[in-house]
């Protein structure tokens, strides 16, 4: 009988788990193990204690409403029967778990678009020559896509000769009609037509082209209000129009007006891991998810009065490294290194080595503003949109007409915030090498070179079976 | 399979060190591996930030346009899936791949399973509506084999499921191609 009481408690004692439980990746391994021993606290102690809540993780709670929140969890095994679960308003499981399911649909359509939209203001104001740190770099992209925003490339000469265009005069205009596929009410979204011709048409025939990007995701906010939309099929039509709104429209411009000022990704060779930042260097640790202010980091990194200012300050040179999408985009088109995903935004803080980390919006976990004031790192805000309350941060706003003197206060206070290093510092060795910048360009044209650049090649080899399919791996 | 990737995912296969030409011959069958060598390139190629899934997208219309794989992006022999996914951007670029013909996995949770009839929308009914459907796998290797098994079922019904000898061509052989 004692034996048994004693199996049970030994059974009940759970097993506390190791750094190697927790990540896969050797660096992150170590620095989980760095921030145990410092007593740091981050993610990977905070889902030991934190479980998800069943019902939301269900997509069944409601809290649309002030009547509730209802809870409508589904009984372990199953509904035998009619399924008579309803909320106070008499929503369905099926009516909730859509409309959960749509608002979330929303916000991620809102957080690209929204970074769209900052890109389409940027680039107008560059078109427009309302700021002298932006220029339209590659012409040659947006001679492509300027028939997509409807804008002319040629015009009739005196003789009726056909003239190119004058390139500023295209790029103003590209930049108003773009910008003007948030706000637009009727119609069609113009970049919604670069799909494929029966993939339009089905679109259009089911009536799920959006009309303008803003105006579906207000609608499914509209919708998904108490006592709105209560057909889970209509709710998820919405999703449609406003999810291809996101991925045809604010991205895709996203990507195509990013591309013409900082230039279309090509194949270059870089490498990813907290093993990127160097000890004697200042490392600013880029992290976010827009180009606009990091492009001007990088140039105010490059210049000599700041490599000087960082070697009178003790350090051998700067050194740039970035986290999450931020750090793609540089990566894409100047090689700037990976310094971590995600997960790894706190313990690249926990080496000790980063001098400041500059952020902008989404995916910033508010807890490395806690983690930072545990080391001498500065974490430097720059979005109007995204303050972090917790901690003590600095916040230095970033505007597109004065964005290189803002970079250059931004790098200036990451270096002179070096010789305050106090702890250790421990870097991870690990590093990866790397070739990214595959834009689609790239690989038509790697695929076919300068004169018949094309997907043929592709095609073929998935005909011949040398490649079984396509993977569009993301997240 | 070609892996074309972005985001937090691209920094994932970076530091398991997918990008890199290299990697082809280590992880990758013969045919993708050969392929691999001779153009140079990784066999995940890295497209960039989240906002560049747009790149993913028309990369796929490409194919489609280059011929020989079907009509629409539907068609192809091609899968998506968000392995370790977390963001609600990531339910927006799922629902916008999903709606242009791609099935797409999902890995982790999906916040829908309390509604049985809901998850059966989104995992069967749609794709009768647009060729394409969302899909759950908490199983790394099951969730790949998954994508493999759309894949297959793509590539039967272009009618190039069939292993095709390699036959090397000299000009007799073509001029009696071209005769008949």
């Amino acid at each position: 009988m004692a034996d048994e009481v004693k199996k049970k408690v030994v059974k009940k004692e759970k097993k506390a788990p190791s750094p190697k439980d927790l990540a896969l990746d050797v660096a992150s391994q170590q620095m989980i193990q760095r921030s145990w021993d410092m007593e740091v606290e981050t993610i990977f102690d905070r889902a030991q204690t934190m479980k998800p809540c069943n019902i939301g993780a269900q997509g069944t709670c409601c809290k649309n409403c002030a009547q509730g929140p209802c809870r409508l969890p589904l009984p372990k095994g199953g509904i035998e029967g009619e399924d008579t679960r309803k909320g106070l308003c008499g929503a369905t499981a099926h009516t909730i778990a859509a409309r959960n399911f749509a608002r979330m649909v929303a916000a991620g359509a809102a957080a690209h678009s929204d970074h769209g939209r900052g890109v389409a203001e940027t680039f107008l104001a560059a078109a427009r020559k309302e700021t002298d740190d932006y220029h339209i770099k590659d012409t040659k992209k947006l001679l492509e896509i300027a028939p997509d925003f409807g804008v002319e490339t040629t015009v009739e000469g005196k003789d009726g000769e056909i003239l190119d265009r004058d390139i500023d005069e295209i790029a103003v205009e590209v930049g108003e009609i773009a910008l003007g596929q948030w706000g637009q009410q009727t119609g069609d979204v113009c970049t919604v037509k670069r799909a494929p011709q029966p993939r339009y048409e089905l679109w259009k025939k089911l009536g799920v082209v959006p009309r303008g990007i803003d105006r579906e995701i207000v609608e499914i906010m509209h919708r998904t209000h108490i006592g709105v939309d209560q057909h889970y099929e209509n709710i998820v039509e919405q999703c449609t129009r406003a999810a291809i709104g996101d991925g045809w429209g604010g991205s895709m411009i996203a990507t195509d007006l990013q591309d013409v000022l900082f230039g279309c990704p090509y194949p270059l060779k870089s490498s990813a891991n907290l093993g990127v930042m160097k000890e004697d260097h200042v490392n600013i640790v880029i992290h976010g998810h827009e180009p606009l202010l990091s492009e001007m980091i990088v140039q105010a990194a490059e210049l000599p009065e700041m490599v000087e200012l960082a070697k009178e300050k003790g350090a051998r040179g700067i050194q740039l490294s970035g986290i999450c999408c931020t750090a793609n985009e540089l990566l894409m088109r100047h090689g700037v290194p990976l310094c971590g995903d995600f997960l790894q935004q706190e313990l690249a803080i926990v080496t000790g080595a980063v001098d400041a980390m500059v952020v902008d919006v989404q995916c910033i976990m508010e807890n490395i503003a806690n983690v930072a004031q545990c080391f001498h790192t500065k974490i430097i805000t720059t979005n109007p949109r995204a303050r972090i309350a917790s901690g003590d941060t600095t916040h230095i706003e970033f505007d597109e007409h004065t964005a290189f003197e803002d970079a250059k206060k931004i790098v200036r206070t990451g270096i002179e915030n070096f010789p305050n290093r106090e702890k250790e510092v421990m870097i991870p060795d690990q590093k990866e090498d790397l070739i990214a910048g595959f834009s689609y360009e790239a690989v038509n044209y790697h695929l076919g070179g300068t004169f018949r650049a094309s997907y043929t090649p592709l095609n073929d080899n998935i005909i011949n079976g040398r490649i079984r399919g396509i993977g569009g791996v993301v997240g | 399979m070609i892996v074309l990737t972005t985001g937090c995912n691209a920094i994932a296969c970076a530091k398991a060190g997918l990008l890199t030409p290299e990697s082809a011959k280590v992880y990758c069958g013969p045919g993708l591996a050969e392929v691999c060598e001779t153009v140079g390139i990784p066999p995940v190629l890295h497209m960039g930030s989240c906002v560049d899934n747009s790149r993913i997208l028309m990369a796929a219309t490409e194919v489609v346009k280059a011929g020989g794989l079907g009509e629409d992006i539907s068609d192809l022999p091609a899968a998506g899936s968000a392995p370790e996914w977390m963001s609600e951007k990531a339910i927006s670029i799922g629902h916008y791949f999903v709606t242009a013909g791609v099935y797409t996995v999902f890995g982790v949770t999906m916040p829908v399973s309390g509604s049985p009839v809901f998850e059966n929308y989104l995992y069967n009914e749609l794709e009768d509506i647009y060729g394409g459907m969302w899909d759950l796998e908490v199983d790394p290797v099951a969730h790949a084999q998954k994508m493999i098994a759309h894949i297959d079922k793509k590539r039967k019904a272009l009618g190039i499921d069939k292993a095709r000898e390699r036959v090397l061509m000299d000009m007799a052989d073509r001029q009696k191609l071209e005769a008949a």
